[in-house]
């Protein structure tokens, strides 16, 4: 019956759309009440109630996919971590196994063949060596496991940055490269572990210069730093460098534990991960933006302390 | 045989070293690289290989899959970190893995294991 027109109260409409305008808003388990009547208007209420309730239960399935992808995605980088770390234990220790075998037939057959000081010095030489580098490597995982129990305490933020420069400035400038600091306010401040957060810096700064150094050699490039307040709550520092950039393949997996596209013995591939885990502790977070050829922009968030 | 030939290819200096002292009664060559590998293999004549897997540049996969199509009957040992199951499913006689720590007992026995492989295959190829 076409020619039908049904009436309803504005009040009632009001209420419909105010209803509607909440749940697309985001609250979905809010409801539409159903008048006693039963008409039309109740019956597009109970509609839309049931596509919120739909939608309600589809959101929740799809946060437990979330979580699930989440945890694998956890799960990969500890296969990363273990492969990683057989291979960067397996290396020095074959080493050492090798030369202590070596060194015992030396010794052991000094009655046919004097035992060669030379070469049993430098067969001490490697052992102490390698068992160095594994230390190092052990080192690097209590890092990981130490990273809880951090001092918090109210620091400028400049501060840390600086000292970071001090620690690397020398480095950078028998490289070539230019350090490019724009820290805007003094009085920019964190709370957190002035040590810890040195040590991010100090690996950014670090993979800028490795990066710039694998793009231009002995020419160099320029880092350029800046700190800023970005909101009432948070802060901001940027590490960017004009050096050779990743591809999304790499940029990918820079955060799992012991990726490295760098030779052995120049990177064990640790340093993203561990600055992650540390601005995680504070609160913050650490984004990458990068294209290969370029160079990378490194970005740290950190929660602002108001005295 | 005469004194085998074998070419050594890891990124680890220590590790070739160590190898050139555990097979010091042949004749060798290192290599830090594949690449690097792959042009000594052109110049100079070698009867096996002991490889790593995991270096900077080309893994030594890649080196196996190389020597596969242009010398078939080269041995080559794989050392590596990880179980690495392939080579040997390849062909068990002359491609071999060694997991590494590794003795010098183990390596000497896959390498000489592989090469007496690579030897009567040979010899069953030319009868
Ligand atoms: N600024 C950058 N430019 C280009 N590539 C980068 C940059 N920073 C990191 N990467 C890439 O991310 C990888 C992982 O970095 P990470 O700092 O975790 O380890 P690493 O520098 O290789 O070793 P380590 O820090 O332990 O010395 C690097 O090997 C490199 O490929
Ligand atoms: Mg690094």
């Amino acid at each position: 019956m076409s020619g039908d027109r049904i009436y309803f109260s504005k009040p009632r409409v009001d209420r419909l759309l105010y209803s509607i305008e909440r749940m697309a808003g985001g609250e979905l388990q809010h409801q539409i009440e159903i008048s006693p009547k039963r008409d039309e208007l109740d019956a597009v209420a109970h509609a839309v109630n049931v596509m919120a309730r739909e939608l309600l239960y589809r959101l929740s399935e799809l946060e437990k996919i979330q979580a699930s992808v989440v945890q694998s995605g956890k799960l990969a980088a500890l296969g990363e971590v273990s492969s990683g770390l057989a291979h960067e234990l397996n290396n020095p220790l074959t080493v050492i196994t090798g030369y202590v075998e070596h060194l015992r037939t030396m010794v052991q057959e000094r009655a046919r063949a004097p035992v060669d000081f030379e070469a049993l010095e430098t067969g001490f030489e490697k052992i102490g060596r390698n068992v160095d580098r594994m230390n190092a490597i052990i080192g690097h995982i209590m890092e990981f496991a130490r990273q809880s129990n951090l001092t918090r305490r109210p620091l400028l933020l400049n501060g840390v940055i600086e000292k970071s420069f001090i620690l690397i400035g020398e480095q950078l400038r028998l490289k070539n490269i230019q350090l490019k600091p724009q820290l805007s306010d003094a009085t920019l401040m964190a709370l957190g572990d002035g040590l810890r957060l040195e040590q991010v810096i100090l690996n950014l700064l670090t993979n800028a210069r490795d990066a710039i150094f694998e793009a231009h050699g002995d020419k160099g490039g320029k880092i350029d730093v800046r700190s800023r307040i970005l909101s009432d709550t948070q802060l901001e520092i940027e590490i960017e460098d004009n050096g050779n950039g990743m591809t999304p393949e790499v940029r990918e997996r820079i955060f799992n534990p012991f990726f490295t596209t760098k030779d052995v013995g120049q990177g064990t591939g640790l340093g993203l991960s561990i600055s992650l885990g540390i601005i995680q502790d504070h609160g913050g977070s650490i984004g990458c933006e990068t294209e290969r050829g370029k160079g990378s922009r490194f970005t740290i968030l950190l929660p602002r302390f108001l005295s | 045989m005469s004194r085998p030939r074998l070419l050594f290819v890891d990124d680890e200096p220590d590790i070739l070293e160590l190898l050139a002292l555990m097979f010091a009664d042949c004749e060798t060559r290192a290599t830090l690289n594949v690449e690097s590998a792959i042009g000594i293999l052109g110049e100079q004549c070698f009867d096996l290989i002991v490889s790593d897997i995991k270096m900077p540049g080309a893994s030594g996969l890649t080196l196996l899959d190389f020597i596969k199509t242009v010398w078939p009957a080269l041995p080559v040992v794989i050392i590596t970190g990880h179980y690495c199951a392939r080579p040997a499913a390849e062909n068990p006689g002359i491609y071999r893995c060694v997991r590494k720590p590794f003795t010098k007992q183990i390596i000497r026995d896959e390498v000489f294991a592989a090469l007496a492989a690579a030897t009567s295959a040979k010899a069953a190829g030319t009868r």
